[in-house]
Order: structure tokens, then sequence, then C-alpha cells
């Protein structure tokens, strides 16, 4: 096939597209039953509807710790869509993020061929699976921010990586800025237009990185020399380190003199997490429980392993390719890789002074996509001269790479149902939690609380619990 | 190209993906696979810990101090007639029981104190501590237990 013939959208594409459907619609089934979550989604709709847009988005620029005014914009405008629905409108909306995400995963790994499609299909469940999608997936705010982070990132790629044209450049510059204020990850944008330059793509031109480049300084000069915004400083929350979680206290106290060590210890933490699914948050849990637990579990072992594996084939495609690497040629699988080593070393670098699974998030969906081009080299390469040992090697490698990666991806079927009962629980106690938080809601806000509490207990009541041994196989 | 290769890589996520459309099929056409399907009454939904479902339960009307029938998941295989409050208890959280409580199916008579007694011999200390702060050296130990296996054996 030439060039152009593999750029165009084949059956293979569609056979990807078609297994996709079946995905999303696997995992929106489960997700459209989680409720509107009590903490962080009520309070935050109460504070979002007690103000106009533009108030809201004002006051949030005043914010301490934190500049996130479009992520309570964005609540507020789907609050408003929403007429008073906001079971399916938020819902709908968590929903529909997935679904775009999906798409643009699709649309980031071309699969042409049949290896294409093979190596998409483990992507997917790469991407689901993994341990830093489980925050954008099982919570809401009652708007995930970094769901929203998520499909700001893979947009950017996309621009990067599409043919050149003026208005990719326009389109990077409003996503970064909607992204950067949005949440502080959103700052990834830039990384990836960067990163997909420096790799040869050139979807978005010179002068478009130059801007995203300038608008990253306008937002640090914004953030911390006009606003005085800031960071959450180390005695601010608890925080993983070795085997446990320290609480602020301890933090300051171990730490306080010397914040760098922390801070060192978090960055590169947060770079094994993403490759090898171990340390998650800062604790090393499941080496714990190999060194010192009689009962070991399996649902962090087979994260280890498939993230062990798939990490194998990327050093791997990393080894076949660098010789062009080094002459600077680059291939778009190429540049999907490159884009995945520099989002994770940036991810890194901003968990500096907190890390958990999701705030690597970005990272993760990046190693869904280098995973996938990855293992579709390897597909095709491994096939093309090998051996009957080295095929057999090849298919047990890939059987157990596949199926350590479809394990997880049942995990997080597992975590939803679960989830969805979690929550339900939740609004049974709500009136403790708003007199725990001091929460005094005006009248608006205790008909918003009855209307989310009969949404979660009484019009979409709790599904059957799922059962049996094998659940603790996929899920702790 | 090995079509062994690419069913190797395939296959095992596949499949996943097919059981989840299955689960999803069943559970729209009213059976959820892997399940005891949904809860009967209250004390099925207390005993799993299923508050959600307690308080429907509750606002449809049932009576948590009847007697009714649960099956043997939810408790064990030895008891399967309880009431709701009897199957909160050996569910082991003090605030189901002060969610019950509250909508005064406890009271403060006899059930109050049978169910201390329950407490006791399950040995839940946070649930006798709030049924009986005073204590509960009335109580016989396992009796309140075997009263309730005697029952699910009479049946």
């Amino acid at each position: 096939m030439t060039e152009s013939a593999l750029d165009r959208p084949n059956q293979w594409t569609w056979l990807s597209c078609a297994y996709a459907a079946l995905v999303v619609l696997g995992v929106s089934y489960l997700l459209f039953d989680i409720p509107i979550q009590v903490s962080d989604s009520y309070g935050n709709l109460v504070q979002a509807s007690g103000r106009t847009l533009g108030g809201l988005v004002y006051d949030q620029f005043h914010a301490a710790g934190f500049l996130r005014p479009f992520l309570w914009g964005h609540i507020r405008v789907v609050y408003d869509l929403s007429g008073g629905n906001y079971y399916a409108w938020f819902r709908g909306w968590h929903v529909g993020q997935v679904v775009v995400l999906t798409i643009l995963f699709l649309i980031l790994v071309k699969p042409r061929t049949a290896a294409g499609a093979a190596a998409a299909a483990i992507g997917l469940a790469a991407l689901f699976g993994i341990h830093t999608f489980e925050g954008t997936i099982l919570e809401a705010f009652p708007i995930n921010a970094y769901m929203t982070i998520l499909i700001c990132c893979y947009l950017a790629a996309a621009l990067a990586l599409g043919r050149p044209h003026w208005w990719r450049d326009v389109a990077a510059a409003v996503l970064f800025v909607f992204a950067a204020l949005s949440v502080e990850s959103g700052l990834l944008i830039a990384v990836v237009l960067v990163a997909a330059y420096l790799a040869g793509a050139r979807g978005v031109s010179r002068w478009g990185v130059a801007v995203i480049v300038l608008l990253v300084a306008g937002y640090l000069a914004l953030r911390f020399a006009v606003l005085d915004v800031g960071t959450p400083s180390i005695g601010e929350r608890s925080s993983g380190f070795g085997f446990s979680v320290l609480e602020p206290n301890d933090l300051e106290q171990r730490f306080g003199r010397h914040p760098s060590v922390f801070y060192l210890y978090n960055v590169g933490t947060s770079i094994l997490s993403v490759l090898f699914s171990e340390p998650r948050a800062g604790v090393w849990g499941s080496t714990y429980d190999v060194l010192y637990r009689d009962e070991i579990l399996i649902p962090p072992v087979t994260n280890v392993i498939a993230s062990l594996l798939g990490t194998l084939v990327l050093v791997w495609y990393a080894w076949r390719r660098r010789t062009d690497w080094f002459a600077r040629r680059f291939t778009r699988d190429d540049q999907l890789v490159a884009i995945f080593f520099a989002v994770t070393l940036a991810n890194a670098a901003i968990s500096y002074t907190y890390t958990k699974d999701v705030i690597l998030s970005p990272a993760g969906i990046f190693y869904a996509t280098a995973l996938t081009v990855a293992v579709k080299a390897l597909i095709s390469t491994g096939t093309v001269t090998a051996s009957r040992v080295r095929l057999a090697a090849l298919t047990v490698f890939l059987v157990v790479l596949s199926g350590a990666w479809a394990s997880r991806a049942i995990g997080i079927h597992i975590a939803m149902r679960a989830t969805g009962g979690v929550v339900r629980n939740e609004w049974v106690y709500v009136d403790d939690w708003i007199e725990g938080q001091g929460l005094k809601p005006d009248a608006a806000g205790l008909a918003l609380k009855r209307q989310l509490q009969a949404d979660a207990i009484s019009k979409h009541p709790m599904r059957p619990v799922v059962l049996g041994e094998w659940v603790q196989w996929f899920r702790e | 190209m090995s079509s062994s290769v690419l069913l190797a890589a395939a296959v095992p996520v596949c499949l996943v993906t097919l059981a989840v459309i299955v689960f999803v099929v069943f559970e729209l056409s009213g059976r959820t696979l892997g399940s005891e399907g949904p809860m009967r009454n209250l004390a099925e939904a207390a005993a799993m810990g299923s508050v959600s479902e307690v308080v429907r339960f509750l606002q449809a009307g049932e009576d948590p101090n009847t007697l009714v029938e649960v099956r043997p998941f939810a408790i064990s295989s030895s008891i399967h007639r309880v009431t709701g409050l009897e199957a909160a208890v050996w569910h082991r959280s003090a605030q189901l029981i002060q969610l019950l409580d509250r909508t005064g199916a406890i009271g403060t008579g006899d059930t109050r104190r049978r169910l201390t007694c329950l407490a006791v011999d399950l040995r839940v200390e946070e649930i006798v501590e709030y049924l009986s702060p005073d204590g509960a050296s009335w109580c016989v130990p396992g009796q309140v237990v075997a009263e309730i296996e005697a029952r699910s054996r009479d049946q």
C-alpha cells in the first residue's frame, strides 16, 4: 500500500471504530449509572448556581491556591443547559466526554492495517484500564476537570499531527487558554504541542508554537505575579511517601526544611507510576504486599505485569527507532511516542508538590497511544522474519500482554458498578456530610439536595451487586 | 502476517469487551449476570449494606421490624429469617442502625434490648455502645443468635 492509501480509512479503520463503539457502550452504560456524587459535587453545584456565569468566573481568578475559572464556568454552563434535569445532563456530559476521548484516540492511532486494529484493541484496554484513568471516570465534581484536560490533550496532539493550516494555530491557542484556566494540568497542552513540533509534526506552525510558549509565560505571570494565586504548600494535604501516607504535620516535620527531597520523590515516583503502575500516589503498596504480607492480591500484580510488559514494548520500540531518531527522522507513530515521553516527564514535574493517580492521567492516555503504535510495530515486524520459536514466543508474549490489560479493563468496569453503590449510600447520609462540612444551604440549595438525593436513591435506584470470589481477581 | 500473532493480541481484550456487552444486554433485559438479582426486601438490603436500598424500602412502607426471608448470600446459610433491624446488626454498621433508629423503628423497649444482645453476640462494640451506652449486662451470651438460627430452622 502507498502512503496516501494508508492515510485513508479502510476496512481495518471501520472495524476498529465498530470495536471502539462496543467498548464505549459498555463503559458508558456503567458510567451513566453512577449518580452525581455528594462530596465535591453538591457543594460545587450550590456554589456554581449561586452566582452569574460572569461573576463566578471572575471570582475564581482570585481564589487562593488554584486558578480554575473555566472549570467553574463549565459547571455553570452545563447546570444552565440542564434546565433542572441534572442527572441526565451531568452524567450524560461525562459519557459524552468518554465518547469524544475515544474518537480522538482512534484519530491519533489511525488503525489502517490488521496489526494496527489489533494494537488499537489493546490500546483501548490500556486507555480505560490504566490506573491513572480511574479518577477521571469514577469521580465527577460534577464535571470531571481531569477528563476535560484529557480531551484537550488529545485534541492538541490531533491538531499538531495534522496537515498544516493557520486555523490549527488559532485552535491550539484557544485550546491552551481554555485548558490552562480549567485546571493546572492544562499546561500540558503546551508540552504536547512543543514535543510534537520538536518531533517534526507541523500541524501547528512554528509561530503557533511560539504563541503557545508566550501564553505559558503569560499564564505564569498572571498566576504568580498579577493574581498571586501561588501553589498549594507542602503541609496542605496528606501525601504518599514510602509505604504509607503522611499527614500534613508529618510532611512538614520531615520535609519542611528540605522540601526538594520530597519534590524529587514525587517527580520520580510519578514517572515510575506511569511506566510500571507502582508506586501509586507515592505509596509502594504492591511492593509492601509482596515483602510483608502473607497474602498477595491479584489485581495489583496484574497491574504491574501489564505495565511492565507494555513499557518493555515501548523500550523495544524506542531502541529499534533510535537511529532514525538521532538523525531527526520521525514518523507519525514516532511522534506519538515522543509526545508520550515528553508529557510523562512534564506531568511528573508538575506533580512535584503532590502526586496522585488522576493528576498523571494525561501521561496515562498518551501511554495508551504510545503502546498502541509500539504493539502495532511489534506485530508487524515480529512476524515478518520470525522463526517458529520466535513466533511462538511473540504469540505468548502478546497473549499475556493483552490478557493483563484485559484484566485491568474488567477492573474498571467492576469499579464503576461498585462506585454507583457507594455514591448512592453517600446520598443517604448527605445531611451528616453537610453538617460536617459546615455548609448552610439556602432554600434553593436544600431543594437541589432533595432532587439529587431522589435522583440517586429513588429515580435511578441501585442495580444488583455483582458478587463472587472472581470479582477480587480483578479489583481489590 | 501470522494470524496467530494477531489473534494473540486481539482475542483477550476482545473477549472482555464481548463479556461486558453480554452483561449489559442481560441487565437491560432484566437479569444481572454474576449477581443474585435485586434486593428482595429491607432485610437483604440492610445485611448487604445497601443503605440507599434500605431507604427505598422504607419509603415504600416496609417495616424494619417485620420478619422476612433473606437468601443465604445476605447473612449466612443458617440465617434466612430475620427482621430488617437484625440484618442491619449483621452488617455491623452503627451508622445504619442510627439511620433506622431515626425512623423510630428501634424505640427504647424490648427491640432495643434484643438488638443490643445480638450486637453483643456478634461482637459489634460500636453498635452495643450506641444502643446501650450503659452496658449490656443483662444479655445471655449467644441466646439471640441461637433464637434466630432456630427460627430459620423451624421455618
